[in-house]
């Protein structure tokens, strides 16, 4: 399992029609895991063939007091979704409210709403070590806890994909 | 409107003839005095907003991906009035450009600069301007002889 230190990290969930909320978070933790079913098929009582069973999807959990919400900018290429309206992480999650006019970022229209969380991870100062980009796709949230004492969302779900995508580029 | 108890004339189309070989091609550039048209088509970006966990509200203009946007949109604004002016050339087509389509209009530069030499191109763009009023070297001639012209008059005064 990684263990994501989001101190110096930006969190965005992102539809599928390029609208997108970006999270600045203060204090909190991200984890995913990823997961590989193998079949061992001894021989005759002895360790011989393996092979790959079937795809298991990625576990994602968060949980996190944020900083800022900041919403999507809009261009006259993107549908008019209430431009500068900021979506609560709620409603990103759940396409409500403000995130509405979401489009999920599964290709199939039949299949539940999902979104794309994209953690962007740039170490201070930039000397420190590449950006590093973070991609968990079609992630589907199946447990939502809310703390209203400490202002924080925690949520668990899981993405409709075997692995994290990563991107290591040089800062600027 | 009126200026001086008279109806203010508008701005008249502007011609350049480029010799080539046989041929002159004729450019003609139309002043172009409304954007509704360009406003309805392509609207302008919206800076995104930020709520801080305290409930404030502001926008973000220096967002990245907001400038990238305005720059974008002030490209394709340029390109919709150049384009929009050329209009009166009926012989000038463009094969890329495809005026209901934003996206496309920047392309007429690309164009433009295959065909068209540089002095040539920035010819046809000082036509353009000129017909849209935005000449600065006619408005500054006009303006200095303006002056010079009171200047005169207080003397004889």
């Amino acid at each position: 399992m990684t263990r994501i230190d989001l101190k110096d990290a930006v969190i965005k969930l992102k539809d599928g029609g390029g609208q997108e909320l970006e999270i600045k978070i203060g204090e909190g933790n991200l984890t995913y895991s990823e997961k590989k079913s193998i079949k061992y098929m001894p021989d005759r009582g002895l360790l011989d063939d393996v092979v790959e069973g079937d795809e298991v999807p990625m576990d994602v959990s968060f949980s996190f007091i944020w900083q800022y919400l900041k919403g999507p900018s809009s261009s006259s290429t993107q549908p008019s979704t209430g431009a500068g309206a900021v979506p609560t992480i709620e409603d990103a999650l759940k396409q409500s409210g403000a995130a509405l006019f979401w489009v999920s970022t599964d290709t199939d229209a039949c299949r539940p709403y999902a979104v794309d969380i994209e953690i962007t991870y740039a170490p201070t100062p930039s000397t420190c070590g590449d950006q590093e980009v973070i991609l968990l796709a079609d992630f589907r949230y199946e447990e939502l806890n809310h703390d209203l004492r400490n202002a924080s969302v925690a949520c668990s779900g899981k993405c409709n994909a075997t692995k994290a995508i990563i991107n290591r580029t040089a800062q600027n | 409107m009126k200026y001086q108890g008279e109806k203010i004339q508008t701005l008249g189309i502007e011609v350049l003839v480029i010799p080539r070989q046989a041929k002159k091609i004729v450019i003609k550039a139309q002043p172009v005095l409304s954007y509704d048209e360009f406003d309805q088509i392509c609207k302008s970006p919206v800076a995104p907003m930020i709520i801080k966990a305290n409930g404030e509200q502001f926008t973000d203009l220096n967002d990245k991906q907001y400038n990238g946007l305005l720059e974008l949109y002030s490209k394709k604004r340029m390109a919709w009035m150049f384009l929009k002016s050329l209009q009166a050339s009926e012989d000038l087509e463009f094969e890329t450009v495809d005026f209901k389509n934003p996206d496309t209009w920047i392309n007429y530069e690309k164009e433009m600069k295959e065909f068209f030499s540089v002095a040539e191109y920035v010819m046809i763009q000082r036509l353009v301007l000129s017909a849209c009023g935005l000449n600065m070297e006619k408005i500054e001639e006009a303006t200095k002889n303006f002056i010079a012209g009171q200047g005169k008059e207080t003397k004889s005064q």
